[in-house]
């Protein structure tokens, strides 16, 4: 008897029966231990970033209302309190460094809102040169060297802000400087509630143009925890240590030298790489942040990030204060506290990219 | 039978005229998607992202004076490719074409080690075939073996590269890259398995290493021919790997029967049973009788070029180590899609006579791209470090000392170092030696 022959007919019928299979075995699978990439992406999303920038546009907001106060009352006493009111918008800042992707650089607003080392001589030639009435529209068409926090850090900590022969020009613009910041604070928290949060939290969904996938939600998360680390080591530690240029340490070119907050602003960092990757509270014990991920996958990994974390704040906490001596008479510890950031950042660029498949698998340019 | 005998039978089988439809097809075809690759190449930017833009190049071993031409020259340079390619897709001069495409492209793949992928090496070998290939009304058997052996080749090595420990004991990286595509539609769940990755690890090497051979034999060809594409169109689905699958399917074709093309055409297009027979066009005229053996020197060119091809993929076993990590032997040998590697390399210059020590991030002065590639390819980091030796030189520095602090995570492994840390760079030649200062991979 003749072998009956597969007719195409009975191909398709079979690639579609498993096809259906694959399906079936696919969704009655048990899902894979820990939470989801899902999960984690709304968590960050709804518990991190977004009360994270309200709380920026919040402190923005207060400062602004307190230095046009100050500046109508010309009240010494209050000097004090706009240099906390500073500190605080600062230290938001620096938590929400660790994630520094979606309206942040869709918006442009990093240069905006941080540009240093300060630039005194351009700073003070604005304000010589600034119109009576100073209106959001100037502070807008400033270049990024004349405004932000890091400008009004520099006026505001001056010992002699409310006295100085010219404080009605100072004072109004630094007060011009504090609502810009706090507009565009607002338009950062604006722009992640809801709609960049709810982006973040459905990556993948159909629909979603912002993120195609929840790979490409994460990679946006893991490559801005990246990005903050590095500019921790180069930026806030190598420059001013004269590491780049063989030179002796500069403390000129110390983040937040003229409030003497930089030791402050390198722990906020890594309280926002905290938050980021053990969720909202920062602290271990179960909250689906990008740790939670790496735990389900390779808990010793995990543990060594945990184990740096600590070894880096503890680093950073042990620097003497104020910071821009300790960078000259105590360059070991700075040193070190670099190091120990650099080792924190290199597991999170090489193994936890590379355990959740951040880094681009491929080349951008087709891989094969 | 003698020696020359059996050679002049060997020469007389392979000038046998065969049946040029299916070459004719994947010249076509070929030229059709380099033409498709050189626009959306331009249109995504990337002309200027790697020729233009770059401050410094990762000139290959040798090849130093291949350099981007100057001002529009790059664009001029991918406008001349484009038409070459057009050409060789409507087979206008089609040797020609695919000779001038072969040295524009492969010129433009020899400047800067950062664009080095597997699929462009194979469209500088294919083109290089196409240019010494004679199709008219009839080709030669040596033809259409030569691109096939090369496509098979590719395959096949591909199969034989994914014989190893990482590949089949531990499922990388298909472990890693599977589970980041737990939301891919339908399979997304089963990707996140690892038994999953173990199946389709295991699937991969016995597809790489059968498919020629399935492709060739008549009563597999069918299932074959359904599991290449499908297996191209998945892992273009899942990767970004571009026009890596439309390149494997085309070029998969080349072993089908050569006029597959023909019965292509007549299934799309029956003739009535009422009708009498077309006039057959006298370009797929029935394949002419003459033949002319295959002279000695082409015999030979064929020889030394397939020596070359079956040398490359192999010549990683004259370096010690773990090729994967040590990128020793590497590239121009089909180790496809085997490693998921990511580094952080930072540079320490030192000044002998001042004894100061500058620290370089290369990120500040390279491409997204170029940073990415040379953090864990032990040569490039060389080259950079010579690139700042010599500029350190070139601002009246000379004689610094360069060392890596080069870090990189391989296949799912804890990162470890990759350089010695001790060692000056900046003495140390590139070559084709092998390397003593990357150290063991943990």
């Amino acid at each position: 008897m003749p072998t009956p022959r597969l007719t195409c007919p009975s191909r398709h019928v079979l690639c579609a029966l498993s096809l259906g299979t694959l399906a079936l075995a696919a969704g009655c699978l048990e899902p894979a231990e820990g939470p989801s990439r899902r999960e984690v992406l709304a968590h960050l999303a709804d518990a991190v970033i977004v009360p994270g920038q309200a709380r920026l546009a919040s402190d923005a907001a207060a400062l602004a209302d307190r230095l046009a106060a100050v500046c109508v009352a010309y009240d010494p006493a209050l000097h004090a309190d706009v240099q906390a009111a500073w500190r605080a918008v600062r230290a938001d800042w620096s938590v929400a460094s660790a994630w520094a992707f979606g309206p942040v650089a869709t918006q442009m607003q990093a240069g905006p809102l941080d540009f240093w080392p300060v630039r005194v001589d351009t700073i003070e030639a604005k304000i010589a040169e600034a119109p009576a009435k100073i209106d959001a529209a100037y502070i807008d068409a400033l270049g990024t060297s004349a405004k932000g926090m890091p400008a009004l850090e520099y006026l505001l900590f001056t010992p002699d802000f409310l006295d100085a022969p010219d404080r009605a020009r100072r004072c109004p613009y630094a007060s011009a400087l504090a609502a810009d910041i706090a507009r565009r604070a607002e338009a950062l928290s604006s722009a992640w509630d809801p709609a960049y949060a709810a982006a973040l939290a459905s990556a993948g969904d159909d629909g979603s143009d912002i993120y195609a996938s929840e790979q490409a939600g994460l990679d946006a998360v893991v490559n801005a925890t990246i990005e903050n680390l590095y500019r921790m080591v180069k930026d806030k530690l190598d420059r001013p240590l004269g590491n780049l240029t063989g030179s002796d340490p500069d403390p000129e070119a110390l983040e937040s030298r003229f409030s003497g907050t930089t030791r402050d602003d390198l722990e906020a960092n890594l309280r926002g790489f905290a938050s980021v990757y053990l969720g909202a509270d920062g602290e271990p014990g179960g909250q689906p942040g990008l740790g939670a991920l790496v735990a389900a996958r390779d808990p010793a990994l995990d543990d060594r990030i945990l184990a740096q974390h600590g070894v880096a704040r503890d680093a950073i906490a042990s620097v003497p204060e104020p910071f821009s001596k300790a960078i000259v008479e105590h360059r070991g510890d700075v040193q070190r506290a670099r190091d120990e950031i650099d080792a924190l950042r290199r597991l999170i660029k090489l193994d936890v990219a590379s355990l959740l498949g951040v880094t681009l698998m491929l080349s951008d340019n087709d891989g094969d | 039978m003698s020696g020359p005998a059996a050679l002049l039978r060997l020469r007389r089988a392979l000038g046998r005229p065969v049946d040029p439809a299916s070459l004719r097809a994947f010249r076509g075809m070929f030229g059709a998607l380099l033409l498709v690759s050189v626009i959306r190449f331009a249109a995504s930017g990337w002309i200027a992202a790697q020729y233009v833009e770059p401050a410094y190049h990762f000139p290959y071993w040798g090849f130093a004076w291949v350099r981007a031409w100057p001002g529009v020259g790059m664009y001029l340079h991918f406008l001349a490719l484009a038409g070459a390619a057009l050409c060789l897709a409507l087979g206008l001069r089609p040797r020609l074409a695919a000779l001038a495409c072969f040295a524009l492209f492969t010129y433009a793949e020899l400047i800067d080690r950062a664009t080095y992928l597997n699929h462009y090496y194979l469209v500088s070998v294919l083109l290089l075939l196409l240019a010494c290939i004679p199709i008219g009304r009839a080709a030669p058997a040596w033809a259409l073996y030569a691109v096939r052996l090369q496509v098979g080749l590719v395959y096949f090595f591909a199969g034989v590269a994914k014989l190893r420990a990482d590949w089949l004991l531990d499922a990388q990286p298909l472990r890693i890259w599977l589970a980041a595509h737990a939301d891919f539609p339908v399979l997304g769940p089963l990707f996140a398995r690892t038994e999953v990755a173990y199946v389709m690890s295991w699937a991969g090497a016995a597809f790489d290493l059968g498919a020629p051979f399935l492709l060739l034999y008549r009563r597999t060809r069918p299932f074959a021919l359904l599991a290449v594409l499908g297996f191209h169109a998945l892992t273009g689905a899942l990767f970004p790997i571009g026009m890596f699958p439309w390149i494997m399917s085309s070029a998969a074709l080349i072993l089908l029967p050569p006029d597959w093309p023909r019965r292509l055409l007549r299934r799309l297009r029956p003739v009535p049973a009422d009708s009498s027979p077309a006039p057959v066009p006298a370009d797929i005229s029935p394949v002419p009788a003459d033949s002319r053996p295959l002279s000695r020197i082409g015999l030979a060119a064929l020889a030394l070029h397939f020596g070359v091809q079956l040398a490359l993929p192999l010549r990683h076993h004259l370096y010690p180590g773990d090729h994967g990590w040590t990128e020793e032997g590497f590239r121009f040998a089909w180790h496809v899609m085997l490693v998921e590697k990511t580094g952080v390399v930072t540079y320490r210059v030192r000044d002998p006579a001042s004894g100061r020590t500058f620290v370089v991030h290369p990120e500040d002065a390279l491409t997204v791209q170029q940073a990415r590639q040379m953090a864990f390819q032990p040569d490039m980091i060389l080259s950079y470090a010579h690139h700042l030796a010599a500029g350190f030189a070139a601002r009246g520095v000379p004689d610094v000392e360069v060392r890596a602090d080069a870090f990189v995570a391989y296949n799912g492994r804890p990162s470890a170092r990759l350089i010695d840390p001790n060692v000056d760079l900046a003495r140390e030649r590139d070559g084709l030696a092998a390397k003593p200062w990357i150290l063991p991979p943990p």
